[in-house]
């Protein structure tokens, strides 16, 4: 398993997180968590609720006290710190903005603490809102502000203090779907252009793919993967990772060096270990349909039935020992239920054998 | 005219409260009967002028606001942090536990308390019998009948007031914004006097204004716990009228009171209002 | 003419039919309602309650006023229609109360036998008193080492924060113009007596104005030293606690009295008013109250009555003047004295 740091890549990472456990009461939130990354990297904690993606995200800012393990960030140790000497700023959900200050008092609020100059304080709030493109709204009020102009408050009032480590938990999930894409981007650019390390949680994979450089995918409490997005999404580690990403057909079987055995259902060119339980991976658009007579076919069965699902159509093939789904493009022209059709792999190398 | 009709219980029930004050008002008029409990006409404003010329019942008003502003602020001081563990204590049973005791003080009546505290403040009561044990102090300390005894009675009487509506403003609180906070390098002092504190300020003003209240209106305790030196406008009014069985009069000095305590409290809102403005540029210390 | 006469006479007819018809549909007394305060009450009240109903079939029910003052205002707040029969109230706030004529009616002597026997003292054209006590000084033995043999003891240093004194409303003014008297006063000079509650101060724990919470006090031993009548002795001994006693001169004599309210129930009341001047009832009042019958053959407790004074140590005062000037004296005592 790949964990952030590439080989010959920054020998010390931008944060690095070992063994780091949570209990509340018997129930583990987060358990032996471990990973590197390396320094202005986005990283993306992605997993459904109740995975232990937040409890994450709040032990490296402090607001939960863990009962093992180690945050480091840029080699110094931080887990015994208070949240307010740790070098991390937090999006929180919601944004979490000081609703009895203005706009820029939210913002020179954590520069006030450190006892800035007035003038370098308002220089570098005027620099923060700038950035975020709220120049004009210095002197509002936070409810005065529609959702996307909080989020950017919040994001300015964490980047004017230049930490080191930005966290955002679901900083997307409040907006409307076309104001979270072109949040998403100005996120990616501004991270990008200062060159500051990020953890993101999301539910969201779309999200995970568009912003990062790396995504974790954790789930009841473990990490599963941490991979490059298209390592997630191509090289799915375990099961739950591949059935998170929409990898549907998940077939039961085993290999026998040249091909995976999908009980009941067909044979597929997939070079697999002779293992007993493993299974094979495929998504839906990893498989298209021919003629059941085609000698291409790895396995055989009638259409149960067909959804249109933009561009492309779904099929679900009923076989002996179970379903297969297919996705095709609308225009290849998709068959009628109950015909019988033929089910051949695009390609055997978007196939992934998943252990047991 | 349907919004009329909804309102038309509140009305009814301020029409009777205005009516009260306006029959005091009425009765304020009128005269005693000299030698007698009675009350007689013709309409002067007699009354009115012996309560503006003030010798009575001056240094009595004075002692009340002084004496009442004292105990409100120990209220608050008592109060607001134990509000606030309530608010914020990760413990249910201990939220439950707190809450339980303090609702518990409403279930015992006031008279009862007021033995309670003769027994507990006494000179051979039970705080000076264990701070004598202790060898904190040689002779016992003069509580009761004093000031202090009935501020401490007090105090205890008008603290669930205070805290019940205390903890739910700092409740209203998110907690997420004392985590902004410190996330943002304030520590938890700070944390609280830029954000908790002035962001539950307007239920600190209501408690303040209720307890305020409630101390200007006490009446058992100086009169039970008092030993005879504790007078407050309760007191004199009562005095007023049942000892000198001059209702006219009393009734002046009532009106006169609620004037004056309205008064009052409108200073307090219109300190909170002061108070939030400051706040909304930036807080304490900024 | 004659028929305006014979309409008249039916109209006068119909009047009176209206005005007896109350009496006619009258149903029997069935119960009365005396207001009063709770010791008395508790004290023997509720006892002399019960014997009168089984003596009468009447029941006589309770209702209690913190003082005197606040019973009197609460009668005076239902005028109209009282729903209180017989007031128990003291001598002094009697004789304010009686100016009211609607509220109270003149005592139907013809209607109250027993109190033919009752000392003269205790009559009055409005109220009899029930009983009668003296304000003295009732000490602990086991905290005040040496006997107190005069009002002027009190003066003492070695009664530094030892005392409990009735404010000026408790016993309407006695107090203070007892201590007129003691420093060369009287009742229409009461500036010395003024000047002696000032130089009292240092002694003073309470100024009470609620028997029950003194007594307890001094039986707790918050105070040694009280300033009250022979009631409060006989709570020491109830308490199981030793208690004494003086009277010293002057001794001023109070009256507790009863009030006939004009009500419906005035016959009844009245017969109720009656049945506690008897000597039996007096016997038993006296004894439950701690204070002395004004019944000539009736007897209190042998240690109440050691305590009573001599006769010619005996002081009363006219309660018109203590009316006239109570408001004024309390005022200044709250002002110069209790702060």
């Amino acid at each position: 398993m790949n964990h952030g740091i590439e080989p010959g890549g920054d020998a010390v990472a931008g944060l690095e997180v070992s063994g780091l456990t949570k209990h509340y009461g018997a129930h583990a939130a987060i358990q032996d968590i471990g990973f590197r990354l390396e320094r202005g990297a986005l990283l993306t904690l992605l997993g459904p609720s109740g995975c232990g993606k937040t409890t994450l995200l709040r032990s490296i800012g402090g607001f939960v006290a863990t009962d093992s393990g180690t945050i480091r960030v840029e080699g110094q140790e931080i887990s015994a710190l208070p949240p307010e000497r740790r070098p991390t700023a937090t999006v929180f959900q919601g944004y979490a903005l000081f609703p009895h200050m203005s706009v820029a008092a939210n913002v020179a609020y954590g520069l006030k603490i450190q006892g800035m100059l007035k003038s370098e304080i308002a220089e570098r709030v005027r620099d923060a809102l700038a950035a975020v493109q709220l120049s004009a709204m210095a002197e509002r009020m936070p409810s005065q502000l529609s959702g996307g102009q909080q989020q950017r408050v919040a994001l300015a009032r964490c980047l004017v203090v230049r930490p080191r480590i930005l966290l955002l938990d679901e900083p997307f999930s409040a907006l409307d779907r076309n104001l979270r894409e072109e949040m998403q981007v100005e996120l990616r650019k501004l991270q990008q252009r200062m060159g500051i390390t990020t953890v993101v949680v999301t539910h969201d994979q779309q999200e995970a793919y568009i912003l990062s450089d790396w995504v974790a995918v954790m789930n009841a409490g473990r990490l599963h993967q941490f991979d490059r997005p298209a390592g997630v999404y191509d090289r799915p580690a375990t099961r739950f990772v591949a059935g998170f990403t929409g990898m549907t057909n998940i077939l039961a079987g085993h290999g026998d060096g040249t091909h995976f055995i999908a009980e009941g259902i067909g044979r597929f060119p997939v070079a697999a270990p002779a293992l007993p339980g493993s299974a094979l991976g495929l998504r839906p658009g990893a498989l298209r349909l021919v003629d059941p007579a085609d000698p291409a076919a790895c396995a055989v069965g009638e259409v149960a039935f067909v959804a249109m699902t933009g561009a492309e159509a779904l099929c679900e093939i009923t076989c002996p020992g179970g379903a297969l789904q297919v996705a095709m493009p609308r225009r290849d022209g998709p068959p009628a239920p109950g015909a019988l059709v033929g089910v051949a792999m695009v390609n055997p190398d978007e196939a992934v054998v998943l252990a047991a | 005219m349907k919004r009329n009709l909804t309102a038309l219980p509140a009305m009814l029930a301020l029409a009777v409260l205005a009516g009260a004050y306006g029959s005091f008002f009425a009765t304020g008029l009128l005269r005693q009967v000299p030698g007698t409990a009675s009350v007689a006409g013709p309409a002067s404003a007699e009354n009115y002028l012996k309560f503006f010329s003030g010798a009575g019942q001056l240094p009595v008003f004075a002692d009340t606001f002084i004496f009442s502003i004292i105990v409100t602020l120990a209220t608050v001081i008592i109060g607001y942090p134990l509000a606030y563990f309530i608010a914020r204590t990760e413990s249910r049973f201990l939220r439950v536990a707190f809450l339980a005791v303090l609702v518990a003080t409403f279930l015992s009546g006031s008279v009862t308390r007021a033995y309670g505290w003769m027994v507990i403040l006494g000179n051979r009561g039970l705080l000076n019998s264990m701070l004598m044990n202790m060898g904190l102090i040689e002779a016992p300390l003069r509580i009761l009948y004093r000031q202090l005894g009935v501020g401490i009675a007090l105090v205890h009487f008008i603290l669930p007031f205070f805290v019940l509506t205390v903890v739910g403003g700092i409740r209203n609180v998110p907690r997420a914004l004392e985590e902004a906070s410190r996330d943002l390098g304030c520590g938890p002092v700070r944390t609280f006097a830029k954000v908790t504190l002035p962001l539950s300020l307007p239920a600190i003003a209501e408690g303040m204004a209720l307890s305020l209240a409630l101390a200007l209106s006490a009446f058992l305790f100086p009169l039970m716990l008092g030993g005879g030196r504790v007078r407050l406008v309760a007191n004199y009014i009562y005095d007023q009228i049942f000892v000198a069985f001059d209702i006219p009069f009393a009734a002046v000095v009532s009106a006169g009171f609620l004037v004056c305590s309205c008064g009052a409290l409108m200073l307090m809102m219109a300190l909170q209002k002061a108070l939030l403005r400051r706040f909304a540029t930036g807080g304490i210390g900024a | 003419m004659a028929d305006m006469f014979l309409g008249r006479r039916g109209l006068l007819g119909a009047t009176g039919a209206m005005l007896a018809a109350p009496a006619l549909a009258q149903a029997p007394v069935r119960d009365i309602t005396i207001q009063l305060w709770g010791t008395t009450w508790t004290g023997s009240l509720r006892q002399v309650g019960q014997r009168f109903e089984q003596a009468t079939g009447i029941k006589v029910n309770a209702v209690t006023q913190a003082t005197s003052g606040e019973g009197l205002v609460r009668l005076q707040s239902m005028r109209a229609a009282p729903t209180i029969d017989v007031w128990f109230t003291t001598s002094s706030v009697a004789e304010r109360a009686k100016t009211d004529s609607q509220l109270f009616l003149p005592l139907p002597m013809a209607s109250l036998p027993s109190a033919a026997a009752i000392e003269p003292g205790a009559r009055a054209s409005h109220w009899i008193g029930v009983y009668f006590y003296q304000l003295g000084i009732v000490w602990r033995p086991d905290l005040v080492r040496e006997p107190i043999t005069s009002w002027q003891d009190l003066w003492q240093p070695r009664f530094a924060q030892k005392l409990g004194v009735p404010t000026m409303n408790s016993y309407q003014g006695r107090v203070l113009i007892t201590a007129a008297m003691l420093n060369g006063g009287s009742i229409s000079n009461v500036d010395p007596g003024f000047e002696a509650l000032k130089r009292l101060k240092p002694n003073v724990v309470t100024w009470y104005s609620s028997d029950t919470t003194a007594r307890q006090a001094l039986a707790q031993g918050e105070l040694s030293v009280l300033v009250a009548p022979p009631a409060a002795l006989k709570r020491l001994s109830d308490a199981g606690v030793p208690g004494r006693m003086i009277s010293p001169p002057p001794s001023p004599m109070m009256y507790d009295a009863l009030m006939l309210v004009n009500t419906p129930k005035k016959e009844a009341a009245a017969k109720f008013i009656d049945f506690c001047l008897t000597k039996e009832m007096q016997d038993f009042i006296a004894q439950g109250q701690g204070m002395g019958p004004v019944h000539p053959q009736a007897s209190t407790l042998p240690e109440i009555a050691a305590v009573l004074p001599r006769p010619q140590d005996r002081v009363s005062f006219d309660d018109d003047v203590i009316n006239a000037n109570i408001a004024a004296w309390n005022e200044r005592f709250n002002r110069e004295v209790t702060n």
